[in-house]
């Protein structure tokens, strides 16, 4: 193509014949250069349109992060409105490792601000990844510290944190929660539907430092927070009946113990506490035995205590009436078994009464007797002791009473005294409750109220177990309990107080039938006033030393618990009461 | 730019002009898409590149310009000082001058120290040295051709300049530069007309260097594995070529728009120099890159038509060179970020933010117009010996020249010769 256009010039041109090189390779570099830059013609049609819609919808998802918004959980209450469980603000710190040039200064001025480990903060932050968590739910004041220093890589954001303003108070009530805010333990785990609410989302493109790219595709879908709740627990009554548990526990140096306040006109829990305890803000560290809500979550063979029950049932049966006389022997002997009493006596003549003022096995094992296996069953089965509570808390487990067919001949004689059967005390709590409030099975329970939610209907349900009258007729025989029987130390001034002392032997725990040397329960049930009950409680002292009775170990807990929440309660004094003579503990 | 204004609009400069001019005005935009973010959170002002860019641009019209009235064609006795051999020994002597100061006081840029700090402005001599060197090989050529220098002289004096440069900039280091100088003396010495056998046997010499040379450096080498197999190592080797396909892709047909890249949030390494062309691709899609393309093949066409068009044979040889030396770069530039080879660190010429390159392409398009200008042979001399040929041309010899030198032209060109004439 030159050559004719050379030819058309060519008169005027002198200096062809300078010509050095043929312009035949400048064509043929022309066609080469063509080919590579169709080359990559070609190769832009498949990366842009052949393969393009994969490239773009990888370089989406890279960019594209979805970020929980976390709502705020709701608050804790105790019946008075104050704050048993809190969320406070918090900021997330965390990093792009990726972008982050200096990690030793950044991991050092890390440790410098937030506190912590500076090798635990390098290994988080070394690699090339694109995002990892520094440090959770931080301070917010430390957290800005570190924001100010304005470090390449590291990002913050609002978050919100749990908080028990009490700490141990109500732990194991309370339970915790996890990382995430979410219920792991206790009412947080029952409640957190109501408590947790809904996470939002926000979904945005982000650049790779993880900030929002403007203009970028958002959405965004708000957190609804969760609900506060109220509980029945009055925190006054929970830190006195709390530190009264802990106190005893360490003076008789028992290895565990627990106590239920309730109100036995509707099941409302006033307090409940467990020793060992821990500071639900560090549940991390503490010994997860001590997470046990142990009135809910573990059985005891009740022993004396189950007395008034069986005294009850017979009443009702109406087989006998409290002045019913009885004689007793020293002992007796059922299914090949010899029972006796725990203080040897010579045969007596007790009412039914004294039976149970004076806590007597042989007594309990005629009652049982005259109510025969089934009916004894019957009985133990409309106090509730075979199934759960129906308490609103997580893990609740029931005690043991076996079904008649698989009783032995002796059964009929230990279980009217409380050996050979098992129960929670909180199981406990509710068969004494229907006693205290008029014959009524309740369902014993936490939640008061949800005031975000006032269509929400809580019901607890009742129902009969007792007569009436059969209930009246037992609170006056357990108010002589407490009067000149063996629960004397759980006497409150003022008050007329009905209980039952309990002194249990603890099976065995490995394996073999029988019960373990030289390790009881100490307990002491009761209720008052005796006459018009508002307030019950029971006190549970696991493995004393020293004294293994529960008149002398669980039955001051009693009182001085007692004492302190008919005062806060405001409760009347019923009839006045006499101060009775001390009496021996069975 | 007085010869442009004369010529159609097909005449192979005009071409050649409004291709650069779209590739520099799109290539100032298109910088300042893409550093926009990245300079706002740096430096605190998104037009940091852009603005600089600008500069540079405007810097490199008046390079253009001037180069392009360089009458290569000059005696010795006319203008001693404005020959062939003395400008390009002078402009080679100067960039390797330049590239010792860089191993000396460089300024250090992602592992490699290329530059010299003069103030306001950085210089990368390496980028001199490439058009010196040019130079030089076509003042060799066109000696040897002419039987001034023996082939063995011509051998060795080739050698003697290349190594020096190319041992300087390989200490930097910086394998694309080097690459594409190795390429640009082949590609001289093939227009200049040695036979293929040497280019065999060149070959056969270089390809081992080569394949050391990447051998003993790890980066080289995972940039080969990153581009045969990016997936492998998404995190670190892939990382720079799966983010490059990524913002081509989601630019698809049309692009996601102008100013609208994501992948320009740090997502892409060198976005606005080495993978510039990636954020085209993203923000204008097919559509725009083959715009891109298409202007460096109107590019290619015009100076290689400008070229064959010279009689005069240093000036082909010249004009050859740069516009392989422009094309190839981009050829090397696109290929990389396109996975069509391996990442070398070429910028994308005209478009790519940089000082000296940009500033030095444009020169080097000037010194083609120089040549289409001067395209008619020893015209100096002729219009000397010949005065009478047109009152025109002795008032002003360089008008003159001008329009004398579109003489192979189309007919729109034979016409402004006449009107010349």
């Amino acid at each position: 193509m030159s050559g004719s256009r050379r030819d058309r010039s060519g008169s005027s041109d002198p200096a062809a014949p300078r010509r050095s090189a043929p312009t035949g390779r400048f064509s043929l570099l022309l066609v080469v250069l063509a080919v590579g830059l169709l080359a990559v013609t070609g190769q832009l049609v498949r990366i842009q349109v052949i393969e393009g819609p994969q490239y773009a919808e990888a370089a989406a998802e890279q960019r594209t992060r979805e970020v929980t918004l976390n709502p705020e959980r709701g608050f804790i209450l105790d019946r008075e409105g104050e704050v048993m469980a809190e969320t406070i603000p918090a900021r997330t710190v965390y990093a792009v490792p990726a972008v982050i040039t200096d990690k030793e200064a950044t991991a050092r001025a890390i440790a410098d601000t937030l506190g912590g480990d500076y090798a635990d903060y390098l290994e988080r932050i070394s690699g090339e990844g694109t995002y990892t968590y520094v440090a959770r739910k931080a301070d917010p004041a430390r957290a800005a510290e570190l924001e100010a220093l304005g470090l390449t890589g590291l990002g913050f954001h609002d978050d919100s944190r749990r908080v028990y303003p009490s700490n141990e108070l109500g732990c194991q009530v309370l339970g915790f929660v996890g990382i995430d805010d979410q219920g792991l333990s206790g009412l947080e785990l029952y409640y957190d539907d109501l408590l947790a609410g809904e996470p939002g989302a926000l979904i945005g493109e982000r650049d790779r430092q993880g900030r929002p790219i403007p203009g970028g595709v958002a959405f965004e879908e708000e957190a609804i927070d969760g609900k506060d709740v109220v509980l029945t627990i009055d925190k006054d009554i929970q830190y006195q009946a709390q530190v009264a548990l802990a106190e005893a526990v360490e003076t008789w140096g028992a290895a565990a113990g627990s106590i239920v306040v309730m109100d036995p006109t509707n099941g409302e829990i006033l307090a409940m506490a467990s020793v060992p305890q821990y500071n639900p803000n560090r549940f991390g560290e503490a010994d997860s035995a001590s997470y046990r809500n142990r009135p809910i979550v573990d059985t005891y063979e009740p022993g004396s205590t189950i007395k008034s029950l069986t005294a009850a049932a017979v009443i009702d049966a109406g087989l006998f009436t409290p002045d019913s006389m009885f004689e007793l022997p020293p002992s007796i002997r059922v299914g090949g078994r010899t029972i006796g009493e725990a203080h040897p006596r010579p045969t007596a003549n007790w009412s039914l009464t004294e039976i149970v003022t004076k806590s007597s096995n042989v007594g309990s094992v005629k009652l049982g007797q005259a109510l025969g296996e089934q009916g004894l069953y019957d009985y133990f089965s409309r106090f509730g002791l075979t199934e759960k509570t129906g308490v609103d808390y997580p893990g609740e487990v029931r005690g043991a009473l076996p079904p008649v067919e698989t009783w032995s001949a002796s059964s009929v004689a230990t279980i009217p005294f409380g050996q050979g059967i098992s129960v929670t005390p909180l199981q406990l709590a509710r068969a004494l409750a229907a006693i205290a409030n008029g014959g009524e099975l309740v369902t014993p329970h936490f939640l008061r109220d949800v005031p975000d939610t006032p269509e929400l209907a809580l019901s607890w349900p009742k129902e009969r177990a007792i007569a009436e009258g059969t209930a009246a007729q037992m609170r006056s025989v357990l108010a002589d309990v407490v009067a000149d029987g063996t629960g004397s130390a759980a006497a409150v001034a003022g008050y007329s107080v009905a209980g039952k002392t309990g002194t249990a032997q603890k099976a065995r725990t490995d394996g073999r039938p029988g019960y373990a040397q030289g390790k009881y329960v100490a307990s002491f049930s009761g209720f008052l006033p005796a006459d018009d009950p508002r307030v019950l409680i029971i006190v549970n002292i696991d493995e004393p030393s020293g004294s293994i009775y529960g008149g002398t170990v669980a039955a001051p807990v009693f009182s001085r618990v007692a004492a302190f929440a008919v005062e806060h309660l405001k409760v009347p004094p019923g009839r006045p009461v006499t101060e009775g003579s001390q009496s021996d503990d069975g | 730019m007085t010869a442009s204004r004369r010529q159609s609009l097909t005449s192979p400069a005009y071409i050649m002009l409004i291709a650069v001019a779209l590739l520099v005005a799109g290539g100032v935009v298109m910088v300042y898409s893409a550093s926009a973010v990245s300079d706002y959170v740096k430096f605190g002002d998104s037009a940091y590149h852009a603005k600089r860019q600008a500069i540079y641009a405007l810097g490199g019209i008046v390079a253009l310009v001037v180069a392009s009235r360089w009458d290569f064609r000059t005696r010795r006795k006319v203008a001693p000082m404005m020959r062939p051999a003395v400008v390009a020994w002078a402009v080679w002597g100067a960039s390797l001058a330049g590239l010792i100061a860089v191993d000396l006081a460089g300024v250090g840029k992602w592992g490699a120290t290329r530059s010299i700090d003069l103030g306001p402005v950085f210089i990368q001599p390496s980028e001199f040295a490439k058009v010196g060197c040019l130079m030089v090989v076509a003042v060799l050529i066109v000696q040897w051709r002419r039987g001034a220098i023996s082939g063995g002289q011509f051998a060795f004096r080739v050698s003697a300049v290349l190594l020096p440069v190319v041992v300087l900039i390989m200490l930097q280091p910086d394998m694309g530069t080097t690459m594409s100088i190795v390429a640009v003396t082949a590609v001289m010495l093939w227009l200049g007309g040695l036979r293929a056998r040497w280019f065999a046997a060149m070959l056969a010499a270089g390809l081992p260097t080569v394949a050391l040379l990447i051998w003993k450096a790890g980066y080289r080498m995972e940039r080969i594995t990153g581009f045969l197999d990016p997936w492998a190592d998404p995190a670190d080797s892939g990382y720079q070529i799966i983010q490059s396909l990524y913002a081509f892709g989601s630019g698809g047909l049309f692009g996601v728009g102008l100013g609208l890249s994501r992948q320009k949030f740090f997502y892409l390494p060198a976005a606005h120099n080495d993978f510039i062309f990636a954020i085209i691709g993203e923000e204008t899609g097919l559509v725009g890159t083959l715009c891109v393309v298409a202007a460096f093949a109107a590019f290619t066409y015009a100076g290689m038509r400008i070229a064959i068009e010279c009689k005069d044979p240093f000036g082909r040889l010249m004009a050859g060179g740069l516009t392989s030396m422009i094309v190839i770069q981009a050829l090397m530039n696109m290929a990389a970020v396109t996975r069509l080879m391996p990442i070398t660190g070429i910028p994308l010429p005209f478009v790519s933010a940089g000082g000296s390159s940009l500033v030095l392409t444009l020169a080097s398009v000037g010194l083609i117009l120089a040549v289409s200008r001067h395209s008619g042979g020893a015209r100096v001399k002729l219009v000397r010996e010949t005065t009478s040929r047109g009152s025109a041309r002795a008032s002003s010899g360089e008008r003159g020249r001008n329009s004398r030198s579109h003489l192979p032209g189309s007919d729109s060109g034979r016409s402004a010769t006449r009107r010349g004439a």
